[in-house]
Parts: structure tokens; C-alpha cells; sequence
């Protein structure tokens, strides 16, 4: 056992001492669950007779309805009570608009931190908990919209769940934010929660958050720890444009569409000047177009930034900013 | 003739499902929310995650192959609702942009949990990624094996692997710091 594991294991061992069960606190336990259980098979009771009463009421509104249809009678109708609908237990947390391509289009990160995803034209999803977006994502695949559900066919990616399918219900309560229940989870490494709720603030186009991220100019910059530091996917200041850097050794950009727009190799020299080449696959540069920063400093205030000087943009790339902000994935 | 079958199965099945949680509450409720106080953070919070999950276990008894299979669905329910709660926590806090840790805020009447527990690695263990956090406490929890792990949480063996390692480096290097 590792001396992190030991330590671990220690550490639980001091928690779980102190939780102290006495007979008075099992016995308490023991009588909530039978609460709750009893509440529970109540409310079950009250929905089966509320259903009874509603089939009634149905049946004597349809049979009043009827008999004035067949009595050739010339009043109209009066209109009936609405039938009953079943409430939706999700109403409270799905509030909003309803999801449309419009609306998903381009990346989004989940709140906690963890994972990040992409929705591009005409139906692309995916996603990727190691900053790994564009270029190696862990799921890869196409997204169908049925009112306000999200279906996602998953056809690829590193999390090894190509040819499942698992479905979300969506809503969008504010400019940047969005809200899913999963409705549908896959399996393995695609298990979601059933029903488990997940809320997402939109990177691109920029929240109005992340529009406003703003860093010091002046104190705290230091240079570069190590060409790690800058794996990750990273929003420029303001908005508009993401960078994803690989371990790899490839770079992407994307647009608010979702999609990259440029992409290539990136190299670091000197533990401070990076310079991003161009591939053939760019759909904004040629092959060979050079973008170099130089001087690249960090800083951490509990976000985590780089900046640098624009030394050389052979593609007259307008994703330059001064800064970038890193989007944190699982683990960074 | 069916009424009557109907009923008489219907009232033999209530005592069994009120005898398997009787059971189960007894072996398990002590270890499963000392599972829950290190999930969370708060006695009072992983009560009613471990409570929750019992009254599911008494709605899907018969979907249970066997006392084993009860005890395996208890301490997936557990993870599942200490997951569900970190994230209802994450919504009411969802306007924080670029949220990268989040910090347990203890209530005054949780007296259990100490104070002293917010410096330890346990603390840092709940700032950890769902999965890592999930696979962690399996192992050193729960004290359960890789393939055992593996068979709660639905993932591979290599997966169990991969995020034990994962979760441990990231404690390693949060308490380089």
C-alpha cells in the first residue's frame, strides 16, 4: 500500500470512528424509514384514487358531450374542464426554454467542473472529461431533439460506448445555462444516473459569466511550470474562441459553432515560446501558418490563465487574445 | 376466485418486504452511513441518503434476486443519492462560474462530523471527480476488491483501476500544495 493510501485509508478510519450509533439513534432511523415507506404508500393510495375520479369525471364528460351531439341540439357544447395531466416531477428543475440545435450550439461545460461538451452543426455531440474535446473525445456522436429531449447515438470515442444510445430532458432557463435529467442513461463508462440532474454553463458562445472573467494584469504572473500545464481546453479572454491543447502534440480552435476551425501541431521552445503550425485540415488557415506566443506566463487565482505576447500570425488568426482561461476537466 | 388469489399473495408480501428491510437495516444502516458521513461531510445529510435508500430497497424488493443482491442494490443507492446531493448542491450554486473545488460548509448542528475532519484527505477526497470519488470510497470504504468494485459501479475492472490511480495521484498532488 502507497504511503497516499495509507494515509487515505487512516484518514476514513478517523471519520467513520466518529460516527457513533447509539440504540436511541438506530431506533430513530429505523422509525423515519417506516415513516417514509407509510408516507410513500399513501401518496400511492391518493394517486390511484385521484386517477378513479378523474376516469369518472372523464366518463360523465364524455357522456354529456355525447348525448348533446346525438340530441341534434344547436348550443354549442360548453367546453370541459381540462383533463387531468400528470405532474412532472422535473418541472420545478426543467424550467425554460426547450432545447433546439440553435440553442445547443457549441460547447458547454458542466458546473462542477468535470466534463465538457459540444453540440456543432448539423447534429454533432461530444464529449470529454479529460480536456480532450475536439481532439480525442471520450464520446463522439450525433444528437436527435424531440421536444425536450436529447437522444445522443454515440458512434466513437475513447470511452468506449460506441453504439449506445441515452437520452436527456433539456431546458434552457437563462442566457448561458442549461439544465439535463437523465432520462435514458447508458452503461459502463456512459452510466449516468437514472434521473440524475446536471446543470451546464455555456463556454461558447460565452455565458455572460464567462464574458466577464477578467484577470489581473499585473501581480501573481509566473512563467510556465512545464509544457503540461497547458493541456486542456481554453477559453480567450472575452469569448468568442477555444483552444484546445493536447498531450499529443495537436492543437484545435473552434468557433461558436462548436467546430474547430483551425487545427494543427503545437510545439513549446524554449519553456516559453508556443508556436502553433497549421495542418492541411484547416478550415480557416493554410498549411504552414505559424501563430507564435511568446513568453507564456500563468497565473492560478482559483481559475486557472495563460498570457503571452503575439510574435509572429502568418494567418492573420483573430483568436489572439491577451489571455486565456483554462475550462477545468476531471482533474486539472 | 383471481380477486382472492390477488389479495391473499399481496398480504403474504408485505410482512417479506418488511422482514428483508428489517434484515437489511440491521446488518447494513451503521456501515452504509458511515459511508454517507464520508461521502458527504454530514451526518445529517447521509441519513437521509441512507433512510431514501432503504424505502427504494423496500419498492424494488422484488426486483432482488437475493439477500446479496439487496446488499449490493443498498450500497449502489447510496453512492447514487451521495452523487444526486453533491449535485443539487453544485445547482444551487450553479451561477460560481469555473467552479474548480468545491468546499463541504459544515451546518452548527452537525456534531459528528468534526471540524478538524475538513483538514483531512477525506475532505479532499469529496473534491475528487464523481467516479474517482465513487471507486475511492468502494475500496477504502467499503473495503471492497477490484472485481467487487467493478460489479457495483457496472464499469471494468481496468476502469476500477484506472480511476483508483487517477483519484489518488490528484490527492497526492491537492496536498502538495
Amino acid at each position: 500500500m502507497s504511503s497516499i493510501e495509507e494515509r487515505l485509508a487512516r484518514d476514513i478510519a478517523a471519520v467513520t470512528g466518529g460516527v457513533v450509533m447509539t440504540e436511541s439513534d438506530l431506533r430513530d432511523a429505523r422509525e423515519a424509514i417506516d415513516e417514509r415507506i407509510d408516507s410513500r404508500r399513501q401518496r400511492g393510495r391518493r394517486t390511484v384514487l385521484a386517477a378513479a375520479a378523474a376516469a369518472v369525471l372523464m366518463i360523465l364528460v364524455l357522456g354529456v358531450a355525447a348525448f348533446q351531439t346525438l340530441g341534434g341540439d344547436d348550443e354549442t357544447a360548453p367546453p370541459a374542464d381540462p383533463a387531468p395531466t400528470t405532474s412532472d416531477p422535473e418541472a420545478d428543475f426543467l424550467t425554460g426554454r426547450a432545447p433546439t440545435a440553435d440553442l445547443l450550439q457549441g460547447v458547454w461545460r458542466v458546473d462542477n467542473g468535470t466534463e465538457q461538451l459540444r453540440f456543432s452543426p448539423p447534429n454533432v455531440f461530444g464529449s470529454d472529461d479529460g480536456g480532450r474535446l475536439f481532439g480525442n473525445p471520450g464520446v463522439h456522436g450525433t444528437y436527435v431533439i424531440t421536444g425536450d429531449l436529447i437522444t445522443v447515438k454515440v458512434d466513437g470515442g475513447t470511452a468506449g460506448c460506441a453504439g449506445q444510445e441515452f437520452a436527456m430532458r433539456a431546458s434552457l432557463p437563462g442566457p448561458g445555462a442549461m439544465r439535463f435529467v437523465h432520462t435514458q442513461p447508458g452503461t459502463g463508462e456512459c452510466a449516468q444516473i437514472q434521473n440524475g440532474t446536471v446543470v451546464l454553463e455555456q463556454v461558447l458562445p460565452a455565458s455572460p459569466t464567462m464574458a466577464e472573467l477578467v484577470f489581473s494584469t499585473e501581480a501573481g504572473w509566473q512563467p510556465l511550470v512545464g509544457k503540461s500545464a497547458l493541456y486542456g481546453v481554453w477559453l480567450a479572454e472575452g469569448g468568442g474562441h477555444v483552444l484546445e491543447i493536447d498531450p499529443g502534440g495537436s492543437y484545435y480552435v473552434a468557433d461558436e459553432s462548436g467546430d474547430p476551425v483551425d487545427r494543427g501541431q503545437w510545439l513549446l521552445r524554449g519553456g516559453s515560446d508556443l508556436t502553433l503550425t497549421s495542418s492541411a485540415g484547416s478550415a480557416r488557415c493554410s498549411e504552414g501558418d505559424r501563430l507564435v506566443l511568446g513568453a507564456v506566463e500563468q497565473i492560478n487565482p482559483g481559475t486557472r490563465a495563460v498570457r503571452s505576447t503575439v510574435q509572429e500570425n502568418t494567418c492573420g488568426a483573430p483568436w489572439v487574445p491577451a489571455t486565456w482561461a483554462l475550462v477545468p476537466h476531471e482533474g486539472s | 376466485m383471481g380477486e382472492r388469489r390477488a389479495g391473499s399473495w399481496r398480504d403474504a408480501e408485505m410482512p417479506a418486504r418488511a422482514e428483508l428491510v428489517d434484515a437489511m437495516f440491521r446488518r447494513h444502516y451503521a456501515a452504509l452511513l458511515r459511508l454517507g458521513v464520508v461521502m458527504l461531510g454530514s451526518r445529517e445529510a447521509a441519513e437521509d441518503a441512507v433512510q431514501d435508500a432503504f424505502v427504494s430497497l423496500h419498492r424494488h424488493r422484488r426486483s432482488l434476486r437475493d439477500p446479496e443482491a439487496a446488499e449490493a442494490y443498498l450500497r449502489s443507492a447510496v453512492l447514487n443519492r451521495c452523487r444526486s446531493w453533491v449535485r443539487r448542491q453544485v445547482t444551487q450554486r450553479a451561477p460560481r462560474p469555473l467552479m474548480l473545488v468545491r468546499e463541504h460548509q459544515e451546518s452548527p448542528e452537525d456534531t459528528t462530523v468534526g471540524r478538524h475532519e475538513t483538514e483531512s484527505l477525506v475532505a479532499v477526497m469529496r473534491t475528487l471527480a464523481p467516479r474517482q470519488r465513487q471507486v475511492l470510497a468502494c475500496r477504502y470504504v467499503l473495503e471492497l476488491s477490484i472485481a467487487e468494485t467493478a460489479q457495483l459501479l457496472q464499469i471494468s475492472e481496468g476502469s476500477v483501476k484506472a480511476h483508483t490511480h487517477r483519484g489518488l495521484q490528484t490527492l497526492q498532488k491537492r496536498i502538495a500544495r
